[in-house]
């Protein structure tokens, strides 16, 4: 990426030839803000409890190979909050999953959101927390041969969501993203 | 590329200068790109093969 004088400003090198960035992902990735997802991407909404999930892709189709963003905003009721990725033992993190027809896609490294401290008074663990409305922009690789055809997403956010006073046993969302494979060049 | 030799040197460092680059579009239609992006931010994407 270079600046507005034409210098350098960021590099970014792939680690695999075959594995490339989708447009809108390679810009999340060098900006490290999310680069957002098109009208017409593949999306889905779904609820657990006091935490809904929207789930949308940063592209309407996939290639074979290619990395794509999933943007997952996560919307927690007033007065609750769900643990963040780091947990201590006994407590279920927040965590991204994702299963596919065929199979073949997968969640690369998560740059988490950052989290707050939380105390329960009387314990002594700390948590780390997510109140509020949470954005997730998490990379999914789609390690798939070409002319595969639509590749049916499960995506599924597991976590667990606390008051200060009580919490919900461990849930999971689950939404279901149909991406039709783009026609090559 | 035109203009620059780059062959056998180092590709720039964060904070160099991007040299500078002639390449046809896709019109082919010679682009300066210095020229092109003017005072804005770029993104330059090399891709090693196109088909796999």
């Amino acid at each position: 990426m270079l600046d507005a004088d034409g210098r350098v400003e960021r590099s970014l090198a792939e680690e695999n030839y075959r594995v490339r960035s989708g447009g809108r992902r390679l810009l999340t990735e060098l900006l490290g803000t999310s680069a957002g997802a098109p009208v017409d991407a593949p999306s889905a909404t779904a609820r657990e409890a006091v935490v809904s999930a929207s789930v949308r892709l940063d592209s309407p189709t996939y290639y074979a190979y290619q990395r794509l963003g999933l943007q997952i905003d996560l919307t927690i009721a007033p007065g609750w909050h769900i643990y963040g990725p780091m947990t201590p033992d006994g407590y279920t993190p927040l965590a991204v999953t994702v299963t596919s027809v065929p199979a073949g896609v997968r969640v690369g490294p998560i740059a988490w959101p950052a989290t707050r401290p939380f105390q329960v008074a009387g314990l002594d663990d700390g948590f780390a927390v997510y109140d509020g409305t949470v954005r997730l922009d998490v990379p999914v690789e789609f390690i798939i041969q070409r002319d595969s055809g639509e590749a049916g997403l499960e995506v599924t956010v597991a976590f667990q969501a606390c008051s200060a006073t009580e919490c919900f046993a461990p849930a999971a969302i689950t939404a279901a993203l149909a991406v039709p494979e783009a026609p090559t060049l | 590329m035109s203009s620059t030799t780059l062959a056998g040197s180092e590709a720039p460092k964060v904070g160099d200068p991007f040299p500078d680059v002639r390449l046809p579009d896709q019109s082919g239609r010679a682009v300066d790109l210095h020229a092109a992006r003017g005072a804005r931010r770029a993104l330059v994407v090399f891709y090693r093969s196109a088909k796999w």
